[in-house]
């Protein structure tokens, strides 16, 4: 199942855990040096070597997709933005349930990347290096005793592994305490990003944490610091929770109460403002205060509510308002559905 | 870290400043870097500042210490995809996987700044046995004593392996740690002269006028 459709171990604070890993072929120039035909000729190598490798992977051309469909890819998480702006040929291998996506073409040849939900990146790194593992195996892959895997940008080489975690932080985020987690987590050689990656503003109390560190560190020792850091992290959110909103406070059921009222009744409604009432709703599902709910529920809308999606749901191109109206029918109707699931109390 | 100026942004240059042999650092954002006349490198922090979404790479690309790199390594490019040294440390990206031999000479420093440490850990590729890989023979007996160390024969220093190459200046680096503990300067000073003709060589590459048994060219990528 999508990552975004479950919600995995720790899945009240931690929405997800990401790995990707990336590879590169001998004799071909990196990504951004690859001459059209030097690009064709490496995807169909790739391709070729993961069609013949018996596991069944949906082969996305990306030109084929309206813009509104390669939006959709990059807010489910299956590409990032910057395959899309590549100016050699790039491609899409996408696993059955969508828990693996390999890229094709971006900054490194291959980038494999293994999502589930909640806190789970060992499971990710193995079902990752699975992948990895068979590609070595069937392709020349430009690696060495000293350097490792071999990539375009020198804060990849060793195992070219970025593994990352996403995780609800509502009271950190209450309390101001962002910065000062990213200033001390950027120090022992960890990156805070928001919701939206690299240099997005924090939206819905949502934070990334993941590693920079790719030489010098094997994978599971890489893994189990950044697991220890998000146990930390975790830790520091309950302790601020307890500072921020007691579970039997008035006011935090009234906020909960508020954004489920909103998101129920609103006719227009932004991402940003989506973004946060589902934050509050999220935080009601983790204190016991939103019955009916699940954060596996709220993974899902909070895809489905990002502009590619809206548009490629409603098979056409919507300007800005057009969008903030069909993203609250979105979430009206999910909390209608929502209500009918709960017996009236 | 918080830039020390306008303790707002994420401090992304890091300005050293030797005065009266006095060492102190600078955490500064792009932005407010490229306000400062520090003079030389004013038009730097400016251009910095542009792409601030770059950080951690431009700001050490561009540092003092990083420029002297530059031209330390001047000269070196890659033979497979014709990538030159201060374009890699410019752009931060490199443009094959033979870059990496290409610079190796120069690697280390930049990659211990950027990351855990300077050599691999992870797991091997898969199919790869220690065992195919040749396991250079001549590895121990091309060690050099300490004479021969210092009395270098390029055309020699260029048929080794890099990883002898490499056994051969931390030899001398031992050795130029070794006369320094026991003061003998003049020594210590020609394992230094060594050291940096052993890296001259690495540096200009097997087409440099070299013995006649330099190692193979490496073959072009298509
Ligand atoms: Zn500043
Ligand atoms: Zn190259």
């Amino acid at each position: 199942m999508s990552w975004y459709l479950e919600a995995g171990p720790e899945g009240d604070l931690i929405v997800s855990s990401r790995i990707r890993l990336a590879r590169n072929l001998k004799d071909y120039p990196f990504g951004a040096r690859l001459t059209p035909e030097q690009g064709t000729e490496l995807l169909e190598r790739i391709r070729g070597a993961c069609r013949t490798s018996g596991d069944d992977y949906l082969d996305i051309h990306l030109e084929d997709l309206s813009p509104q469909e390669q939006l959709s890819l990059v807010e489910r998480r299956l590409i990032s933005p910057e395959l899309l702006e590549q100016p050699n040929p790039v491609g899409l291998l996408l696993g059955r349930d969508e828990s693996i996506a390999i890229m094709l073409g971006e900054e490194d040849h291959i980038r494999i990347q293994s999502m589930r939900a909640g806190l789970d990146l060992v499971p990710a790194w193995e079902a990752a290096d699975t992948v990895a593992r068979t590609i070595e195996s069937r392709l020349p892959i430009a690696w060495n005793e000293r350097y490792g895997f071999l990539t375009a940008c020198p804060t990849n080489v060793g195992t070219g592994l970025r593994a990352s975690v996403m995780m609800h932080l509502p009271a950190l985020t209450r309390l101001g305490q962002i910065e000062a987690l990213t200033r001390n987590l950027s120090k022992l050689g960890f990156t805070v990003r928001g919701y939206h990656g690299e240099h997005s503003r924090t939206q819905g109390c949502l934070v990334q944490i993941s590693n920079q560190l790719t030489l010098g560190i094997s994978e599971r020792d890489l893994l189990s610091d950044l697991g220890q850091i998000v146990e930390q992290t975790l830790q520091l959110e309950r302790r601020a929770r307890e500072q921020a909103f007691g579970s039997d406070d008035i006011r935090t059921a009234d906020r909960v109460q508020r954004a489920i009222g909103i998101l129920g009744h609103a006719r227009l409604i932004t991402s940003e403002e989506a973004l946060d009432l589902l934050s509050d709703l999220r935080l009601g599902v983790e204190l016991g205060l939103a019955p009916g709910f699940s954060a596996a529920q709220i993974n899902s809308l909070m895809i489905q509510i990002e502009p590619g999606t809206l548009q490629k749901s409603a098979g056409r191109p919507l300007d800005a308002p057009e969008r903030d109206c069909h993203r609250a029918d979105v979430l009206r109707e999910a909390i209608a559905a929502a209500d009918r699931a709960t017996p009236a109390s | 870290m918080n830039c020390e100026r306008c303790q707002r942004n994420e401090a992304s240059v890091f300005i050293t400043q030797i005065e009266n042999g006095k060492r102190s650092e600078m955490h500064l954002c792009a932005e407010c870097a490229s306000k400062l006349t520090i003079a030389p490198f004013k038009a730097i922090w400016q251009q910095l500042a542009a792409n601030a979404p770059l950080g951690l790479w431009k700001s050490l690309a561009t540092s003092p210490q990083m420029q002297g790199e530059a031209a330390g390594g001047a000269g070196l490019a890659c033979p497979a995809c014709g990538l030159d040294y201060a374009e890699f440390l410019r752009s931060g990206k490199f443009g094959c996987s033979e870059c990496y031999a290409a610079f190796q000479s120069r690697l280390d420093p930049i990659l211990g700044r950027i990351q855990r440490g300077t050599r691999y850990v992870g797991r091997p590729l898969e199919g790869w046995e220690a065992s195919i890989l040749p396991t250079p023979p001549a590895a121990p007996a091309a060690l050099p004593d300490t004479a021969e160390t210092l009395d270098l024969d390029p055309a020699r220093f260029h048929s080794l392996a890099p990883e002898q190459q490499d056994a051969w200046i931390r030899a001398l680096r031992s050795a130029q740690k070794d006369a320094v503990a026991v003061e003998d300067y003049e020594r210590a000073a020609r394992c230094r002269d060594a050291i940096q003709r052993c890296l001259a060589l690495q540096a200009d590459g097997p087409d440099a006028p070299a013995g006649p048994d330099a190692p193979d060219g490496k073959e072009a990528a298509p």
